[in-house]
């Protein structure tokens, strides 16, 4: 029995077409990830979700969703700016962008595992060049996840967050920053990049600036800070300069 | 008879190009909402998604734990079955005719055909050739055990094929553009050079040349020793002193055939074993 060119190429492209397609008809084919992270399979914590099965594309709200770290927590501790962006849109990978000036290490993927493993107290070690925000390490050391020895320990592998503010919050605030107007989602960054300087914002609200990320409607809220008047003095500071 | 082969040339490059294009468009996709609007059934799928080589390398973490390597689906699983389905049939045919990265080599020989003529795709003495094509088979092994062992893909770092499809992007190693720049500058001197040293899938696949159902045969009865078939041949086979190609680089590209460089009809043609072929020769 022979073949012809014409019967081999059309018979095995339609093979391949058809055999998707079928796949694609029965719920077989998937093309995207499934997001169910491996678990430890020994030890004590056999049957947890493995902080290590953590990949690029998960998002903070899928992070949320398998290992019980709120999305809010992780985008606070990253320093991200959630007033354009839903912390829970954030994928593990958007770091690597946003922190890729840094020379002394890396603030990615791996950083958001090491995060997540410190968060739920389950083991996972992480690459050497590896670094968390110093945020991060503030928001790990509140909660009581780590001891003080260990948040000294993370401090030699940490990076100051306004080292990386400045590359997401001008990314994100273009439309605010021209405008210099104090809105609801106007953050610290925006007040900073407007040239208002951390000393006359933390005389005015009468604490230090911890998150510049952070929206202030919200920071006034958590602080117990009427918004309106607290923005009003802001805004004055603004206009005189 | 030139231009019935054009027309069957073209069968096979109208393929190439729909399959290039398609997977140009996936990629594209996943990183432009724009053009996933307008492809919503390949929405959402990345390059790995559609790579069956992804399916080989999570074969082991799969039997294993149940799961797949980072970034490898069920796509990639049900696409590694689906080749291997037409690889037992007609060897790597895949290779041959659909393969984006094999025909993106094929575009950049062109260019180097018209260069050198009939010197393109003869620069490599024979003796140096022979094992450089063992390149492919440690590539291979090293792929599939670092995978195993790291449940990463360690080779997308290095995948020219990946670095071609994801230029626009920054999930490139610089590592995999550099072996992309040395295969296309080699593309100009030799016929699809990564096929031929470097793919490991294609490595697995050639494999299948010993025992698919469908062998490139030659009708020794009829045959005129031209030597066409050799010379027409991309993966420098030698056609003309076997009588059934066994060769694990054998593309199943048809090229050597009757219908294309052998001027003798019915004399290199793919089929079963007939009763011309008893004869098992190799080229080896």
């Amino acid at each position: 029995m022979r073949i012809s060119s014409t019967v081999l190429g059309t018979g095995v492209a339609a093979f391949i077409v058809v055999a998707v397609a079928l796949l694609m008809i029965f719920g077989l084919w998937n093309d995207e990830q499934s997001k169910v992270p491996a678990k430890f399979t020994t030890g004590q914590f056999a049957g947890l979700n493995n902080p290590s099965d953590i990949r690029g594309s998960y998002t903070f709200e899928d992070i949320e969703h398998y290992f019980s770290v709120p999305a809010e927590t992780i985008a606070q501790a990253f320093a991200l700016d959630t007033s354009q962006k839903g912390a829970n849109e954030y994928k593990a990978k958007d770091l690597e962008e946003l922190y890729k000036d840094i020379d002394n290490g890396e603030v990615g993927t791996d950083s958001i595992k090491w995060f997540v493993s410190l968060y739920d107290q389950v083991p996972y070690e992480p690459e050497a060049t590896t670094l968390l925000p110093e945020s991060a390490i503030r928001i790990l050391a509140d909660l009581g996840s780590i001891d003080e020895t260990t948040a000294t320990v993370l401090t030699a592998r940490s990076i100051a967050i306004n080292q990386t503010y400045a590359t997401s919050a001008t990314q994100e605030h273009d439309v605010a920053s021209e405008e210099m107007i104090i809105k609801g989602n106007t953050t610290y960054s925006d007040l900073l990049i407007w040239g208002l300087d951390a000393e006359t914002i933390e005389s005015i609200v009468g604490y230090p600036i911890t998150d510049r990320t952070i929206k202030l409607r919200d920071d006034f809220s958590q602080k117990g800070l009427e918004f309106s008047v607290y923005k009003n003095v802001l805004q004055e500071a603004l206009n005189i300069l | 008879m030139k231009h019935r082969n054009r027309r069957k040339q073209n069968i096979r490059r109208i393929i190439q190009i729909g399959f290039f294009t398609l997977v140009l468009l996936i990629t594209l996709s996943h990183s432009y909402s724009e053009v996933a609007e307008f492809l919503p059934v390949i929405e959402g799928a990345s390059l790995h998604a559609v790579c069956p080589f992804g399916g080989v390398v999570s074969l082991y973490r799969y039997v294993t734990t149940g799961t797949f390597v980072q970034k490898i689906h069920d796509s990639s699983f049900y696409l590694m079955l689906i080749v291997f389905v037409t690889a037992i049939i007609a060897g790597p045919v895949f290779c041959g005719w659909i393969c984006p990265f094999g025909t993106f080599q094929e575009w950049i020989g062109m260019i180097g055909r018209t260069l050198f003529k009939k010197r393109y795709n003869r620069f490599i003495p024979s003796k140096i050739d022979r094992y450089l094509r063992f390149i492919r088979y440690i590539l291979l092994i090293w792929i599939v055990v670092s995978t195993a062992l790291s449940a990463t893909l360690v080779f997308s770092s290095y995948d020219p094929y990946y670095a071609l499809f994801n230029l626009w992007t920054s999930e490139v190693a610089i590592s995999a553009y550099i072996i992309l720049a040395v295969v296309i500058i080699a593309s100009l001197f030799v016929e699809r050079p990564f096929c031929k040293y470097a793919c490991p899938y294609g490595a697995l696949l050639g494999l299948t040349n010993y025992f698919r159902i469908f062998k490139i045969h030659r009708k020794a009865a009829t045959c005129i020793d031209c030597g066409k078939c050799d010379v027409s041949c991309p993966m420098n086979i030698t056609i003309s002193t076997t009588e059934t190609v066994k060769h694990p680089q054998c593309i199943t590209c048809m090229l050597c055939t009757s219908e294309y460089a052998c001027p003798v009809k019915e004399t290199v043609y793919l089929g079963t074993a007939g009763k011309e072929t008893t004869s098992e020769g190799t080229n080896e």
